[in-house]
């Protein structure tokens, strides 16, 4: 308990120490609100907004975990597919590095304009955000494979679906929770992206309305949201990858 | 054991037989011998030839009658006349040149050989992974060239798998293994609580009882390397590879698993091929040694180890084990000296 303390409390206070200048500063310099509100401001606000950030908030996590889990689905079956059919892999790898090149985010209109208002839009857009480090990192995984074990699997006369799901999978996974939790920030960043462009709710949507009423204050607090969201899914992820790879990681 | 001088003739005329006919008439020439069987049999027979090498595997006496009892029993191992060659930058890189090698039922076998000499090359052929351009390999008289699955293996390094606790990596031929050697879609691996009772008690046994539960990493190099070679015991396969299993362990550790492996082997006979840089280990283990030449491989030299079983440490002092000491490191350095002269 100790040792987690003293690895809490230096960052800890840094973030006192930063809302408290924060909060000195805009009073001193008299700021005026709409520039930079005070975080006492953000605070009152986040609690007279609670109620329609609640909706707003369970709309974005909704959107987010329906497309972190498509995405990462996707992903794994890009990696699983080009892992085994190695003609594939050499066909397709180059070109899904190069399609990285496109902003996904700059899809989205388009996507709105082909795929309507619903949520399909939408779930495109953090699938498209999602997959590539799920699939690059799942992919590296699968080829790293510990040439010792394989030659024994081999050896040992291991077809290959032994080989992949006893040998491959289970030794790529400390690589493929590292591509999920990369996955995980980034979809909720596509969730908001997505819900600038066109929505009806969510966080993203709210933030695109206080933006026209220059609500500064209002903007913060959906920030902190987003922070808290992806905080949160981030630990999600690293607690479920402390549940599966249980096992201590080679140090070769 | 001398190898049979009708052997390669007897091999040959099994190659040109059909599958079918071959088993029957293995079957039956063989009765009550343990054997792993070749994808693709008919069911009827390999159901019988399962439960039997399952007995056989874990019966501690059946190896008395076997190898020794019956006369003109098919050798575990028999490679004959292999040749391996691998391209390299266009040029034709012979490894194995006209191997051949024969390893009895029951029988320990050592290769000793220079490093480099195309060891793995021959292991390669022999799990199957890789085709010889030239010459055949069989066991227990069918064609296997090319074949995977019908060997167990122990590794080098141990290669357990880190995310298996030691039980489950013990466990893990078995479940490979047993759709590799026994394809027929009748019959099933041995069930998981029955294979798992049974590495446990194996476990015990070795000395790695209270360590059921703890990964790999938890372990030290020869209680690592006591798993791998229970998981290759634990195969269904008859034959065992021993791929230089102590050489990285310390000297101390080295000679207590030599002890080990000779007590555990003497009980258990398999048919061993073990390869080994140590004269002194391929002599005090085996039955008998094959001495390879350097690259492009092939025997050397052959040499009984004549001493009773089972092998008491002792016999490392005496005439008879020195003699063949001195005699193989001979033959080793003239063969450096060779590939010295010849660069």
């Amino acid at each position: 308990m100790s040792t987690y303390f003293k690895s809490v409390w230096p960052p800890l206070v840094a973030v006192i120490l930063f809302i408290a200048i924060w909060q000195g500063a805009v009073s001193l310099f008299h700021i005026e609100k709409w520039m930079l509100p005070a975080p006492s401001d953000i605070a009152h606000e986040a609690a007279s907004q609670a109620e329609r950030l609640g909706m707003h908030a369970a709309a974005t996590i909704q959107l987010t975990l329906i497309g972190f889990v498509a995405g990462t689905m996707v992903g794994l079956l890009i990696a699983m597919v080009l892992h085994l059919i190695p003609f594939l892999k050499s066909a397709l790898y180059p070109l899904l590095i190069l399609s990285q090149n496109i902003p996904t985010i700059a899809l989205a209109p388009l996507l709105l304009i082909w795929f309507g208002f619903g949520l399909l839009p939408k779930l495109i857009t953090i699938i498209l955000v999602c997959f590539f480090p799920v699939a690059v990192a799942a992919m590296d995984g699968l080829t790293r494979t510990d040439a010792a074990m394989m030659n024994y699997m081999r050896m040992a006369g291991a077809k290959r679906h032994h080989i992949f799901w006893k040998l491959e999978l289970p030794h790529a996974l400390p690589s493929i929770f590292s591509g999920v939790k990369i996955a995980a920030t980034y979809s909720v960043m596509g969730a908001i992206i997505a819900e600038w462009i066109g929505a009806d709710k969510g966080i993203g949507y709210y933030m695109m309305l206080q933006k026209s009423a220059y609500r500064t204050d209002r903007l913060f607090v959906a920030i902190m949201i987003i922070v808290a969201l992806s905080l949160l899914l981030f630990l999600l992820i690293a607690l479920l990858e402390k549940l599966l790879v249980r096992w201590r990681p080679q140090k070769r | 054991m001398k190898r049979y001088p009708n052997e390669p003739v007897q091999s040959a005329q099994v190659r040109n037989t059909p599958p079918g006919d071959d088993d029957a008439a293995y079957i039956t020439a063989q009765s009550s011998i343990a054997e792993s069987e070749p994808p693709a049999v008919p069911s009827s027979v390999s159901t019988l030839t399962h439960s039997e090498a399952t007995d056989a595997a874990l019966s501690l006496d059946h190896n008395k009658t076997n190898g020794l009892g019956y006369a003109p029993v098919s050798p575990a191992l028999d490679i004959i006349d292999v040749h391996v060659s691998f391209k390299e930058r266009r040029r034709k890189l012979p490894v194995l040149n006209g191997l051949s090698l024969t390893v009895e039922k029951g029988e320990f076998v050592a290769i000793v050989g220079p490093s480099g000499c195309g060891k793995s090359t021959l292991f390669h052929i022999i799990g199957g992974l890789l085709k010889p351009q030239d010459g055949e390999v069989f066991m227990n008289g069918k064609r296997v060239t090319g074949q995977r699955g019908h060997i167990s293996y122990m590794p080098q390094q141990p290669a357990l798998f880190p995310w298996r606790t030691i039980e489950e990596n013990v466990m893990l031929a078995g479940e490979v293994a047993s759709a590799a050697a026994f394809a027929a879609p009748s019959v099933q691996p041995a069930p998981r609580a029955e294979a798992l009772a049974e590495a446990r008690q194996w476990l015990g046994s070795v000395g790695l009882a209270g360590f059921e539960r703890a990964y790999p990493h938890q372990l030290s190099g020869g209680m690592q390397q006591r798993a791998a070679f229970l998981r290759a015991l634990l195969s269904p396969q008859e034959l065992m590879l021993l791929d230089e299993p102590f050489s990285a362990l310390d000297a101390l550790t080295r000679s207590d698993m030599q002890r080990w492996l000779l007590d555990i082997w003497e009980q258990n006979r398999r048919s061993v091929l073990f390869i080994t840089h140590n004269i002194e280990e391929a002599l005090l283990l085996s039955d008998r040694v094959y001495v390879l030449s350097n690259r492009p491989a092939a025997v050397l030299h052959e040499v009984e180890v004549p001493f009773d079983r089972p092998r008491r440490d002792e016999i490392t002092e005496e005439p008879a084990f020195l003699e063949r000491k001195r005699q193989i490191a001979q033959w080793m350095k003239e063969e450096q000296q060779k590939t010295r002269l010849s660069r």
